[in-house]
């Protein structure tokens, strides 16, 4: 099964994923990839603590990941996978991880990053890369909730 | 669907509900029914009232009131003595609970087993933060993969 849903959100795990998203998309398992989380006793304590009772947890590089999921290590879980940036979400894709839909949910305001709607602002690069993923016929929302719109995210460029 | 009503003293109940609200988005077939200590419990008795009746269209209702014997949770627990059957009542409200019953009534069409289950799912996550033992921490490690 592997990939059911792939979410950026700057908050990695918190109440909404934890609670809502995982329900919702009915996850086995969540996936968080982050380079320096992977190397932070404190993000991986957050993590651990955060995630939500019965499912499975996993903390990957970006490399690392990429080899996971194209060794087919998750093939018997239906995975929630997250990151903290389009960038990273982009690479994953880039990489050859198999997405079915990425769904920016999450980017806070950062120098040079601009609105598109409520929670997510996004900086050109992240335009690009979202441009990068929908170019490859990988479907991109923006959801914050799951049921606000799952409109593709072109429509609040 | 079951409704949902949550009901307490002061601004309790809209504000869980604006909790709710951040996390799940507008909540539907729902009510929050607040208690101002300055109203007479004939106000708080026919706002409940008002809500069960906006909820008229629902299989049950769940009341989720904020604390147990207090007038809130005693005027639905009256409510519910005078033949209401379809309707169940928790005490001691929290987001937890709340967030659990507003997700799980899409599987769930019993009022009685909805109140349960949300119920100790809410208990579970009444907690005083431990820092993980080791031993935790070992039986930890089937569910939890970390980089190598």
């Amino acid at each position: 099964m592997a990939i059911v849903h792939a979410r950026v959100d700057e908050r990695l795990i918190h109440g909404q994923v934890a609670m809502v998203w995982t329900n919702t998309v009915g996850a086995t398992r969540i996936v968080v990839v982050n380079d320096a989380a992977v190397k932070d006793e404190l993000i991986i304590a957050g993590l651990k603590m955060a995630k939500p009772a019965g499912v499975k947890l996993s903390i990957l590089s970006l490399k690392r990941a990429a080899e996971k999921f194209k060794e087919g290590a998750y093939e018997e879980d239906k995975v929630f996978l997250i990151t903290k940036s389009v960038p990273d979400m982009a690479r994953l894709v880039a990489d050859g991880v198999s997405i079915p839909l990425v769904n920016v949910g999450n980017v806070a305001k950062r120098e040079g990053s601009r609105p598109i709607k409520k929670s997510v602002n996004l900086t050109e690069q992240d335009e690009a890369c979202v441009k990068e993923i929908l170019a490859r016929g990988i479907p991109v929302t923006a959801q914050m909730i799951p049921n606000e719109s799952s409109q593709s995210i072109e429509n609040y460029l | 669907m079951i409704g949902i009503i949550v009901t307490g003293h002061g601004t309790f109940a809209t504000g869980l509900t604006s909790g709710l609200r951040l996390l799940a988005g507008e909540p539907s077939d729902y009510e929050a029914v607040d208690f101002d200590p300055e109203e007479s419990l004939e106000v708080l008795t026919e706002d409940l009232q008002n809500a069960l009746g906006r909820l008229k269209e629902c299989e049950g209702v769940l009341i989720l009131a904020d604390l147990t014997g207090g007038s809130p949770y005693n005027t639905a627990v009256r409510m519910k003595l005078g033949g209401l059957d379809q309707v169940e009542i928790i005490g001691g409200a929290s987001l937890p609970i709340l967030l659990d019953a507003y997700m799980s009534r899409n599987m769930i069409s019993d009022p009685a087993v909805l109140a349960r289950t949300s119920l100790e799912a809410g208990k579970s996550q009444t907690i005083c933060f431990e820092a993980p033992s080791e031993k935790a921490a070992a039986e930890e490690d089937d569910e939890i993969e970390l980089d190598d």
